[in-house]
């Protein structure tokens, strides 16, 4: 997908190591040292708050839970507002997507060819959800240095579906986190950019908030991470379609 | 007035040099003015419909839109889908445009073995090119309404690109910006461009183009006409030159009191020309006159025997226009009288200062040659043949008034109305063709608003906007509407209870969460979920459908709104409706009034109210020709020729005034009644006649425009100059005759 927003959520559910940083050389060892400090952990929870706002400058605030195990396992449930508290997304291997709805009281599948659109009004897509390795989706090139900052333009791999033509990486040179990013649409035009706020817990670091901006659309989604845990061990029962309608 | 004369002649050089700074600061205005080709933007800011309508459109991201048609000879191809991304792309990053739609983004609810799909109609990333996907494609998206006839049209050789552009931006620099970015794109497909911004952005085109071309051209007519008239300089030369500064004043006014051009401002240029010319032109006459006769104070002379019936004749014209401003309910309508009345007034203060300070110094250079007698001999042996005929066959002449008058009463109830925008481009013009595509292929383009607010999560509010849905639906002009109920029974389908409206809160509200961010529902719902749309596409223009429509819904939002929930109309029928409505209100009150203070002003001259009536006949049989004509031969009354009776009013008494003040002063002159009616014919037949040919010259020029009504404004005000001429030449003799009346002299002795 939108390799560009992996970018943007590679952190959210995965987790960074801090590594010493050596002198990088190539756009591509820069790549690799960022698939390097993605450390997959075992699971990872945490409260998200996200705040929408329209072109108009009207604000919509959500709040979820996310449980997050391995890199394909995820599921999302709305706790706020009251009216959308127990809608729950989850995803599992081989792009099967389910949706829960509480007042309909069942679940129902979601096309797989559907990634491509907003995740629950907010500016972040279903695949910005995803993980991929950055080695795997992109090539990448050295577009300028700015003190301790790299700034990379990353062009999707042949093969690669991708909403964009290319995307540009402001990338930290001693943490390899992005601290920027910027995606452009296929006529070239600036369509999305993603600014983060990098907080560090015990060896991992997580996005404490994504603004996320849609250019297009005129809105923005500011995303904000809290209640943090890492490995807790999470069972396989939680990533299932039972545990969906059971709640 | 040979005062006035003399102290014009003695303060010649300071006229000469206000009239230079004048036309030099409005000069400088006039290159500002703004064109604003909007007909329905023209209206009082109290109107309610008005108000609602702009108030959707900022807060349900524009009213307009730019739709861009492709046609093909299959839509269902792997190249033509690709064609229609691009253009989409290509749209979405014009600045000003708030969303675009189109086959290749479309929202697409339904639910299939793979689950529930809330997504595109065809995945852009992803454009199906094997003929088994395509063919499946073609299938669907032409068994949903939602797609058929709205994007691509039921034979599948054409489909639309909508982008909606945002209120309060510059929506012709959109326009250009849309254009622009899609040329060179789908080499061997067309594009077609329609909506309201390339309408409005075209009509903005012609109406420059035209004053350009137009403006000119008329300048070169009018010189002509002089030339041929006068024959010497002054005869050519002053005429336009007091013309073109009137013109410069009234267009630097307006763009210096921030008033732009619009459809019917214009007009005033050619207006100018043809009517300011002709007081000039008298002055000029005049002069060459008593020059003739003696060069030694000749120009005194002149002033002092002309000023009078030329303010007069401007006086009426100018009642003519003063009409509208207080007849008309369009602001359009209002500015266009009161900036022709500005104009007249710049005309008649430079005729009657301007002219004589600058031939002044004409005669001190020596410049003035002396003019040649003019032979005058087919219009002499015109004007005998009329005044011969009508004394000899006035019940011939009475029968075939009275004929024309029959069958103009019968030509009037064939009258047309139009309200249509598209009624004002030339067949071959680009967007008209691509409108006629849009409506041929399409359903309509116009959109009927009911706004629904109270509680619209509800079932209850979404019930109600269903049935405002199947409401409008009933009407075959209605062929397709959409609101958030359509959005939230299909989701309900899809999560497999059945396509209605649940009765139950929590699911509506969870259904919304997940249309949540698809842009499609900032179009139907505004964001605190007070208000939702109810849009429905009408497809006919045609007037009586426009009075069908606003009765029908102005009924049906009455009786829906309660204390939980208020319905309101509006939309661009409702609109080209209040159009067409105030188009026959400024028609009937300017008429009125014009005729009426034409009528007040004669009977002053005369002291007599039945003698005001009876000048005034031949000029109300004038305007029944007109309208008889207009029905006749299908001219409809739009925004341009519902001018043209009030117009004719005021142009068009002059003859009459003419020729009574000449029967006025041959009887003081002591002749009797008889022969007072036959010499006044011949000698102010004359005058009347020239003077009708310029005129009618001047406005006939407007059949080179570009856009239809002024065409056929042109057209029919050179045909009421000719009737309005004959009919007071050879009416006003027996009418006179008839009563035995005797009339004053309105026009002072003239030597």
């Amino acid at each position: 997908m939108k390799k560009a927003f992996f970018l943007i959520f590679l952190p959210l559910l995965a987790f960074f190591v801090l590594i010493p940083s050596t002198a990088a050389q190539t756009a591509a060892e820069i790549l690799q040292r960022m698939d390097q400090v993605l450390f997959q952990p075992g699971d990872q929870t945490s409260n998200t708050r996200m705040v929408l706002t329209d072109r108009n400058g009207n604000e919509r605030i959500r709040e979820a839970t996310i449980w997050q195990k391995g890199s394909e396992k995820r599921l999302f449930r709305f706790t706020s507002p009251a009216s959308e508290a127990g809608i729950a997304f989850l995803s599992l291997p081989n792009d099967m997507m389910y949706l829960y709805l509480p007042a309909f009281g069942r679940e129902r599948r979601i096309a797989a060819h559907l990634k491509n659109q907003n995740f629950a009004g907010t500016d972040f897509t279903y695949e910005d959800l995803e993980v991929r390795k950055y080695t795997e989706t992109y090539s990448g090139r050295i577009l300028r240095t700015e003190g301790n900052l790299i700034v990379l333009e990353l062009t999707p791999l042949p093969g690669i579906r991708s909403d964009y033509s290319r995307t540009v990486a402001t990338i930290n040179r001693q943490t390899f986190l992005p601290e920027k990013t910027e995606a452009f649409d296929r006529g070239g035009n600036l369509a999305k950019s993603a600014v983060y706020t990098w907080e560090r817990q015990g060896n991992f670091w997580y996005p404490q908030e994504i603004h996320m901006s849609d250019h297009r659309r005129g809105s923005s989604t500011r995303m904000t991470m809290r209640d943090v845990r890492f490995n807790t061990n999470l069972s396989d029962n939680i990533f299932t379609v039972r545990n969906l309608t059971s709640f | 007035m040979r005062k006035f004369a003399s102290f014009i002649l003695r303060i010649r050089y300071v006229v000469l040099v206000l009239v230079a700074v004048i036309t030099l600061v409005l000069g400088y205005f006039v290159k500002d003015i703004q064109v604003n080709p909007d007909v329905i933007g023209y209206h009082p800011a109290g109107d309610r419909a008005a108000a609602l309508f702009t108030k959707i459109g900022r807060e349900f991201g524009g009213n307009d839109m730019i739709i861009v048609g492709i046609e093909g000879e299959d839509v269902f191809t792997y190249e033509m889908l690709k064609l229609v991304r691009s253009v989409t792309d290509s749209m979405r990053t014009v600045k000003g445009i708030s969303s675009v739609t189109s086959l290749t983004n479309v929202l697409h609810i339904r639910s299939s073995e793979y689950g529930i799909e809330i997504g595109r109609l065809v995945d852009e990333f992803n454009i199906p090119s094997e003929p088994a996907a395509l063919e499946e494609l073609r299938q669907y998206a032409l068994s949903e309404r939602m797609y058929r006839g709205t994007l691509v049209s039921e034979d599948a050789t054409a489909t639309l690109v909508i982008g909606r552009v945002l209120d309060g931006t510059e929506q012709n620099v959109i326009v250009d910006e849309v254009k622009s970015k899609l040329e060179g794109l789908g080499s061997g497909n067309v594009f077609y461009f329609g909506g309201m911004p390339v309408i409005l952005r075209e009509l903005s085109s012609v109406i420059v183009g035209d004053l350009l071309f137009i403006g000119p051209l008329a300048f070169l007519f009018i010189c002509l006409v002089l030339w041929f008239g006068f024959r010497n300089p002054q005869g050519v030369v002053l005429p336009l030159l007091t013309v073109a500064i009137a013109i410069v004043w009234t267009m630097g006014l307006m763009s210096l009191l921030g008033y732009e051009l619009t459809l019917l401002t214009n007009l005033i240029p050619v207006i100018l020309l043809a009517v300011g010319s002709a007081y000039a032109i008298h002055v000029v006459n005049r002069f060459n006159r008593e020059f003739f006769e003696s060069p030694e104070g000749a120009l005194q002379r002149a002033i002092s025997s002309i000023a009078l019936p030329v303010i007069l004749a401007s006086v009426t014209t100018m009642f003519g226009f003063l009409s509208f401003i207080a007849g008309s309910y369009l602001t359009m309508i209002i500015e266009f009288g009161l900036f022709t009345v500005i104009g007249i007034i710049f005309s008649l203060v430079l005729t009657l200062t301007f002219i004589p300070a600058l031939l002044s110094i004409f005669v001190q250079k020596g410049w003035v040659r002396k003019p040649k007698k003019v032979q005058g001999r087919v219009i002499d042996s015109i004007t005998t043949g009329i005044t011969t005929w009508v004394m000899a066959h006035p019940k011939k002449l009475i029968a075939v008034w009275v004929v024309m008058i029959l069958v103009s009463l019968y030509g009037i109830t064939l009258i047309e109305r139009r309200v249509d925008l598209m009624d004002y481009f030339r067949q071959e013009n680009i967007v008209k063709k691509s409108e006629q595509l849009l409506r041929d292929k399409f359903t309509g383009s116009m959109p009927l608003y009911v706004k629904v607010s109270g509680d619209i999560q509800s079932p209850d509010g979404l019930r109600l906007m269903e049935k405002t849905q199947e409401f409008m639906e009933q009407f075959d002009y209605i062929p397709y509407s959409q609101s958030v109920a359509d959005l939230i029974k299909e989701m309900n389908d899809a999560m497999g209870e059945g396509e209605r409206i649940p009765d139950n809160r929590a699911m509506i509200e969870q259904l919304w969460f997940l249309l949540d961010g698809q842009e499609i529902m900032s179009q139907l719902v505004n964001f605190e979920l007070t208000e939702g749309l109810v849009i429905g596409h009408v497809s006919s223009i045609d007037f009586q459908v426009l009075r069908e429509i606003e009765e029908n819904f102005s009924e049906f939002t009455k009786n829906n709104t309660d204390e939980n929930f208020t319905v309101e109309v509006t939309g661009v029928p409702i609109f080209f409706r209040r159009l067409d409505d105030s188009i026959i209100q400024s028609q009937t009150y300017s008429l009125l009034i014009a005729m009426a203070l034409i009528i007040l002003v004669i009977s002053l001259l005369q002291r007599s109210f039945l003698k005001g009536i009876i000048s005034a006949i031949p000029i109300a049989i004038t305007v029944l020709v007109l309208f008889g004509i207009m029905g006749l031969t299908g001219v409809p009354l739009d925004i341009a020729t519902v001018l043209c009776g009030s117009v004719t009013i005021g142009i068009g008494i002059d003859y009459a005034i003419h020729y009574m003040s000449q029967v006025g002063l041959s009887l003081r002159r002591g002749k009797n009644l008889n022969d007072s009616i036959t010499s006044s014919i011949g000698i102010t037949g004359k005058a009347i006649l020239i003077n009708m040919v310029s005129v009618s010259l001047g406005f006939a020029v407007l059949l080179f425009s570009n856009l239809v009504p002024m065409q056929r404004f042109g057209f029919l005000i050179a045909l009421t100059m000719i009737t309005s001429a004959m009919a007071s030449l050879t009416l006003l003799p027996l009418l006179l005759r008839a009563t035995g009346m005797t009339f004053r002299n309105a026009i002072p002795k003239e030597n």
